[in-house]
Order: structure tokens, then sequence, then C-alpha cells
């Protein structure tokens, strides 16, 4: 897992609850890096998922609400970061079909060892997609997260129905209706 | 700030510091890895350019090599631009238009076109690079600088180039001789099938049977006319092979013939006999022609079969007939020449057309002399009385006149002249035949016969006279003998007396009779002996022959038989003198030469015939018989059983003999040695229908015999 996950989840937990949550955090679990982190690394997976079950449970916050949250605060980074990639477009779901055979495209270039999930998508009109999600670390919540501010982002008024296609969670399906 | 505030901060410095190193380790590790890809790169971009500036040179090379095939071959080549400017061409485009290479480069590949196909050019090309197509073929004409117009067929491909436009190659040929060639193949193609339609018309029309067959002689088609030809339906003809259609020899040689003509492309005409469906022959006269497909190689034959039989029939009569007249011809023409008869062939007006050899010998002229010359004229001249002639008009038929002429040496000649008219087709009057048959001998001859004829009758009469004064002048003496020898026996004599008075008597009796013979031998050696036809009876005859001769038979002691068959009509018409005389003969011999036993006269009836009846006569005896080496002979004159003239003349059975000949008969004689003979005739006799009285005179010839011996009188 890319290391600007990891440095996003501090920022985010520091920017709510201020460092020592951070500091409880790192302490509190048994890391591969000793909580070290840095955006150009790339870090195992499992030390991510400790990281949101201690913090759950230090919160007493749910795992997917967590996600959920960590979702939207990656988009505004995004969107900060790489601006040129939603600038071209007007309409979420312009945006959202480039995601797979575009930017995951680009991010493969730049960082060859990424594991990204994938994504397809059935786009019946400008009113109603349904993307389904399909990734190994079972991370919907977060996409959730992000597709949710995505479409805040683009100023739709919109509806999100979330459905397990598998029930593991490894494949799941959206349905996006926009009013 | 407490201390955990001051440791916190620590440890979160502590992290941050050990993330910075991380980073910078790993961007050090990213920086070196860059470094290397970066030298690499370069590495790469440095072969990169040697090997670009190898592959141009290659290029130049190969542009080099094509440049020179570009402008060594007999093609156009040339690149256009997007807008069809001319930007290469190679040399030979030089010398299709007769532009220079300088000139052309300036040109538009549009104005080299004939103006009036200018424009559908254009559009052509125009359309091909809209197109998906890469490849276009136009046929155009080229006007070139000396104004002399071309045909050209370009093939055009096109490249894009990066700017969007597209560049063109295109490969010109000039196909002038091609296009000509297809014009010409058009026109005759054109020309062919209107003739072919004319053709088939004028077949269909003059009832010509056509047949069309493949390399095999299997029927691929046929026509109307040859159907009703062959007798045979479509169906049953086609894929049949043709040959079977025809007579066994004549196959086997039209397919050899057929087989070399083929070969050669050309036609052929054959004469051969088919035998249609009802096995009847038929004389057909046959056009082959080889097929060919659109290259030009032969698929077959097609045969036009004209059907000849009748007209060879009518032909054959015709020359039948031409050879029966030309025989006849020469036959006439020979029988004309060598017989001997004049012709002359005159035309209406009487002048002479034809004359034979024989009627020149007659008149003793050349042909030349009398051909051309009026009849009249040629035989007037000769003729001493000719009134027949000029008074007979020349278109009648004249018959056997007879008339008299003197041939140029002064001959006199008998001729019999026919002259009958001939017609032409229409019946008209062509001429006169003549026929002059030249008599003269026959005029000598039939002088002569007259001479002949009246010296023969008093030759005859004189001999007649002879032999009549003969039997009276013989016999008046012999008759005194006779008598006076009788009335010496009745006078007083001595028994010598007696003795030479037998013998006198005897002597007397003898001479008489060989005079008689002699006589009736001399008479019908003379052939004066006339057959008379009178009504008699056949019993009293023979009755009387039997009373004549039983006197001698009983001095003889020889019992005389007659027997006559029921059948045998009494009353007939014939020669009774002669029968009676034959009959005397026969019984006369009968007696001499049998001493003991009988003598039988004897009439069968052999068949009756109308009203006349066919009898048999026999004598048979019980004599001494006659040897089988003179039987042959025995009817000879002078030729006697005994070979004696003792008894007689011999002459007895030789007139019996001619006598029969006389009437039409024939005497046969059966013997055997000792046992006796038999002598026997038929005689053919009318029957007396008509009652009649007993003519007596037979009785009294009879009667009036000497010595039983009948003599003829005239």
């Amino acid at each position: 897992m890319k290391g600007i996950v990891f440095t996003e989840f501090f920022e985010m937990v520091e920017e709510a609850h201020g460092y020592e949550t951070v500091d409880k955090l790192i302490a509190s679990c048994n890391l591969s890096t000793d909580g070290i982190y840095t955006s150009v690394g790339t870090y195992p997976s499992s030390d991510m998922f400790e990281l949101v079950q201690k913090l759950s449970d230090q919160s007493s916050t749910s795992i997917p609400d967590l996600l959920f949250a960590f979702g939207g605060h990656l988009f505004h980074t995004f969107t900060q970061k790489y601006q040129s990639f939603f600038q071209d477009h007007t309409h979420a779901f312009d945006f959202l079909v480039t995601l797979h055979d575009h930017i995951h495209v680009e991010v493969k270039k730049l960082y060859p060892d990424a594991e990204l999930p994938s994504f397809a998508y059935q786009r019946t009109d400008n009113h109603s997609m349904e993307m389904t999600y399909s990734s190994e670390r079972k991370m919907s919540d977060l996409a959730h997260g992000l597709l949710h501010h995505c479409l805040g982002y683009y100023d739709h008024r919109f509806s999100i129905e979330k459905e397990n296609i598998v029930e593991d969670g490894s494949v799941v399906l959206f349905k996006i209706s926009i009013v | 700030m407490t201390v955990q505030d001051i440791k916190l901060l620590e440890r979160k410095f502590q992290r941050e510091k050990a993330a910075r190193k991380k980073a910078e380790e790993i961007l050090e590790k990213k920086s070196l890895e860059l470094y290397e890809t970066n030298k690499e790169l370069q590495y790469l971009n440095n072969t990169l350019k040697e090997a670009i500036e190898e592959k141009n040179e290659e290029l130049n090379e190969t542009q080099t090599k094509l440049q020179e095939i570009a402008d060594t071959v007999e093609d156009t080549l040339f690149n256009m631009d997007h807008y069809g400017n001319i930007i290469y061409t190679n040399r030979y485009a030089t010398h299709l238009t007769g532009y220079s290479y300088d000139e052309l480069l300036k040109m538009n590949c549009i104005e080299l076109i004939e103006p009036s196909m200018q424009t559908t050019m254009a559009e052509k090309l125009i359309e091909f690079t809209k197109s998906d197509d890469n490849f276009l073929y136009l046929e155009f004409q080229i006007v070139g600088k000396n104004k002399e117009t071309t045909w050209i067929g370009q093939k055009t491909t096109k490249t894009k180039l990066p700017n969007g436009q597209y560049k063109y190659n295109a490969i010109a040929r000039d196909i002038s001789q091609q296009v000509e060639d297809r014009e010409r193949l058009l026109k005759a193609k054109t020309l062919l099938n209107e003739n072919e339609r004319k053709y088939r018309e004028i077949i269909t029309n003059l009832s010509l049977g056509i047949c069309e067959v493949d390399l095999n002689y299997n029927i691929t088609s046929v026509d109307k006319n040859f159907c009703s030809l062959t007798e045979y339906s479509r169906e049953e003809l086609m894929g049949k092979h043709a040959v079977k259609l025809l007579t066994d020899g004549a196959g086997r040689s039209i397919i050899e013939q057929e087989r070399k003509k083929r070969k050669k492309g050309v036609s052929s005409i054959y004469t051969v006999e088919i035998i249609s469906k009802s096995k009847s022959k038929k004389t057909v006269i046959i056009s082959g022609t080889p097929k060919f497909d659109e290259n030009g190689d032969i698929i077959g034959s097609i045969g036009v079969h004209f059907d000849i039989t009748d007209r060879i029939r009518d032909k054959q009569q015709i020359a039948n007939i031409q050879d029966e007249l030309h025989i006849f011809k020469l036959k006439y023409e020979s029988i004309l020449q060598r017989m001997q008869l004049g012709v002359i062939e005159t035309s209406t007006e009487g002048i002479i057309m034809k004359a034979n050899e024989y009627i020149c010998q007659l008149l003793e002229y050349d042909l030349s002399d009398i051909l051309d010359k009026s009849i009249t004229t040629v035989l007037g001249e000769n003729l001493k009385d000719n009134h027949h002639l000029s008074e007979v008009p020349l278109d009648q038929q004249i018959d056997n006149i007879e008339l008299k002429i003197e041939t140029t040496s002064g001959k006199n000649k008998n001729v019999v002249m026919s002259m009958a008219p001939f017609y032409d087709a229409e019946l008209n009057t062509k001429g006169h035949i003549s026929v002059l048959h030249d008599i003269s001998d026959l005029k000598k001859l039939q002088t002569n016969l007259k001479e002949a004829k009246l010296i023969a009758e008093s030759a005859q009469k004189a001999q007649k006279q002879f032999l009549a004064n003969m039997s009276h002048e013989m016999r008046t003496p012999l008759n005194a003998i006779v008598g006076m020898s009788h009335l010496l026996k009745d006078t007083t004599l001595n028994t010598e007396q007696t003795e030479l008075l037998e013998v006198l008597s005897s002597s007397t009796s003898i001479l008489y009779s060989l005079i008689s013979d002699i006589l009736d031998m001399s008479k019908i050696e003379a052939g004066i002996i006339e057959v008379q036809s009178k009504p008699f009876l056949l019993k009293k005859l023979l009755d009387n022959l039997y009373k004549t001769f039983s006197i001698r038979c009983k001095e003889k002691d020889l019992n005389l038989k007659l027997e006559i068959s029921p059948l045998v009509h009494d009353s007939l018409i014939g020669d009774e003198l002669l029968l009676n005389q034959v009959l005397i003969n026969l019984i006369n011999n009968a007696i001499k030469f049998t001493d003991s036993g009988s003598v039988e006269i004897k009439v069968d009836l052999v068949k009756n015939i109308n009203d006349t009846q066919i009898l048999q006569f026999f004598v048979i005896d019980t004599g001494c018989g006659i040897e089988e080496s003179i039987q042959e002979n025995i009817f000879e004159p002078f030729q006697q059983k005994n070979n004696t003239l003792s008894t007689g003349t011999g002459l007895g059975l030789t007139i019996t003999k001619r006598l029969l000949e006389i009437l039409d008969s024939e005497i046969t004689l059966t013997s055997k040695i000792g046992q006796g003979s038999t002598f026997s005739f038929e005689i053919q006799l009318a029957q007396d229908t008509t009652t009649t009285d007993v003519n007596d005179h037979v009785d009294d010839n009879i009667s009036q015999q000497f010595d039983n011996k009948y003599h003829l009188h005239f």
C-alpha cells in the first residue's frame, strides 16, 4: 500500500484529534515501520488494517464510518494535489469513467508496484450509472467515501446505493442516481 | 508546555526525521535509477542516430537503384501531390508525352489528359481521395506535346502524409495497341453476332440442320431442322455421340478427318449417309466448323447438315436417263450410219440437215454436196419421173412411194421412200426424216425369180408328161404280153410249151411289178403326188384288202386275220388311195416273208382330237424276222431282207416309208429273227360327219389291182 495512504491517514487523525491520538495509535499498534511512513514509500496493507481497527476501538467509531470519512479526506487531498484530473470535467460520471482506464493507468506508470482496485461501469445516461468495485483489500467503504465527495465536488444532488455482490465485500456494486 | 508535551513533540520530530531520511533514501535510490536510465537512454540515442544514418544511406542506395529501374522501365512512373501536381516522374514519361522532365514537373496531371475527358478523370481522382480504397485504375487519352493522343492505362495508389494530405504514386502504360485491338475485337464481335444471326436465319430458311458437338463428339446443341432430319427429339439427341448417327464407315472417316481439321482450325465439308430413327438412310452434306471459346481455344465443332437425298436420287435418275439417251443416240446413230437404208433429215423448209453414208453412196455424192440443199433439188436432179415427190406436201407423211432415180454416174436405181415429220418438245414440227431403200437388187431378183418359176413349171410339166407317157407307153406292150400269155394258155400246149409259158408269165409279172415300183418311186421323187382329202369307209377298204389277200394266204397256208377296234370311226376323210397302197405293200411284204403262221392286220384308236381320230395300223407277221443290223437300213432304196433282188425291186418299203411321209406319218418296225416282224404307223383322219353313200370307187380301184398291187394314178 502506497505511503500516501498512511501519511494522509495520520494527517486526518491529527487534524481531527491532535497528534496525541496519532502517537497513542502508533504506540498501540505493532507496526512494521514503528509508525514511520513517507508518501513515496510502499508499506504492508496489514499495517493500515491494524491502524484502522485500533482507531475504531479507541474512538468508538465503526470501521465503515472511519473508512467512509477517510475517503472524504483523501478526495479532498486529491483535488488539491491533482487538480488537472478534475478540472477537465463538469459531470461526475465523465470523471468517474476516466478513473479506471486513464487515472489508474497513469498511477501505474508512476508507481509500478501500486495495487489498485478495478472498476467496471454501466452508464445509462447522465442521471444513472452503475459502478462495480473489485479489490482483494475489501475497502469499498473507502471507495464509497471517495464517490460521495466526488459527486458533491461536481455539485450534483445524488443518491448512492451500495450492494455487496460477493459476501466478503471484495466485489461491490454502487448504483448512482443524479436528480 | 508539559514534559509530556515535549516528549510527544520529540517523538513526532523523531518520526518525521526518520520519515524524511527514509524518503531521502528512497529518492536517492530513485535518482540513481534515473541516472542509470538516463545514461542508458543516452547510449541508445547515440546508437539510434548511427542506425538512422546507416538506414538513410541504405535508403538512398535503394532509391538510386529504384530510380534507375524506374527510368529504364517502359512504363511511366510518377508521383503527384495532393492537388495532382507532378512532383516526380521517370524518364519514360518524357518519351511518352514529349515534354521535358522540367516541363512535366511544372504540370498538373489533369493538363495532360485529353480535354473532353479531363472533368471525368478529375472527378474520379477526387472520389478516390475520399474513398477508403488504396488502388485506382483509369483508362484515358493523353495529349502529348506534339498533339498526338495516346491511350493510357493508369494505376494509382495513395499515401497519407503526416499533414493529412495525400501523395499519389502512379504507373501509366501506353495501351493504345490494346485499346485498338479491343475496339477491333468489339467491332468484329458485333459483326460476327450480326452475321451469325443472319446465317442462322438463312440456315433455318434453307432447312439446314445444325448440330454442335463437344471435343468428344457428344451433341451439345441441335436445332429444329436437325431434329426433323434425324427424326429424333432434342432430348434424345442431347449428349448422344454424334457419330452414332452415321453409317459405320462414314463415322470413322469423319472423326479422323475432323481431328486433323480441328488441329488446323479450318472448316471441312463431307458427304455422308446418316441413319435416321426409322433406320432410313439419308445422304447429307456436312460442313464442319471448329467452335472456339473466348480465349480462342477449340471447344468442339458446329456441323451444318444439308439433306441431299432427294437431289441425289433425282440426279441419279437424270443421269440414268441421260445415259440411256446417250446409248440410244449412239445406237441410233450407228444404226443410221450402217444400215442399208438411206436416211435424210430435213428442216421444215426441206433443207437437208443430216444424211447418212448410205444415201451418199446411193446417190454417189459427198455428204458436203448435199448438206444445206433442198431435198427436192437433190432428189429431183436424180428423178426421171419425179411427179410423186413434187406433188406431195412436205408437212405430211409419205408411206412407201417407189421412185426411179438415176445416180450421178448414170446408173438407174429403184428406191422406196418414206417420209415422216418429227417434233420438238412442244410438238411443233421440227423437220422430216426420209428413209430411202434401194430396191434395185430386189427388183432384179424378182425378175429372175419369175423366170425361174416359169422354167420350173415347164420342167415339171414335162416330167409329168414323161411319166404319164412312160406308164402308158410301157404298160401297153406289157398288157399286150400279159393278155397274149393268157390267150396262149387257152390253146393246146404240150408240157414243155406250158412250162415255157409259165416262165414267160411269171417274168412278165416281175417286169410289171418292177416297172410299177420304179414309176412310183419316180413319181414320189418328182414330188408330184398330191394328197387327196375325200370321204371313205375304212371298214370297206380293209374288208377288200382282206378278201384280196386271203386267197394268197390260203395258197401259202397262212392264217390272215383282220381286227378293227370298235372305237374306230367308219366314215373318215383322207387319202384312201395312199393308205390302201401303204397297207397293200406291207401285207404283201408280210406274206412274202412268212412261210407259216399268220399275217394280222390290226387297227386301234390312239385318241380322238375334236373331229379327228388318230389311228394306229399294225401289220404283224410270224415270218423269218429281220436282223437288227438291217432294221435301220431296211427303208432305204434297194435294201432287202436277204440282200437279193430275186423277189422284187427292193423299193417296196422305201415307197411305203415315203408315202407315209407324204401323209405326215412315220413307219416303225419291231422284229426278232425267227419270230416275225411288226410294221406300224399312226395316221390322223378326219371323221366324216355328213352321211354320205358309200363310195364305190375304192372298191373299183382295188378290184383293178393287178397281182394284188395298187398303182398310183395321176
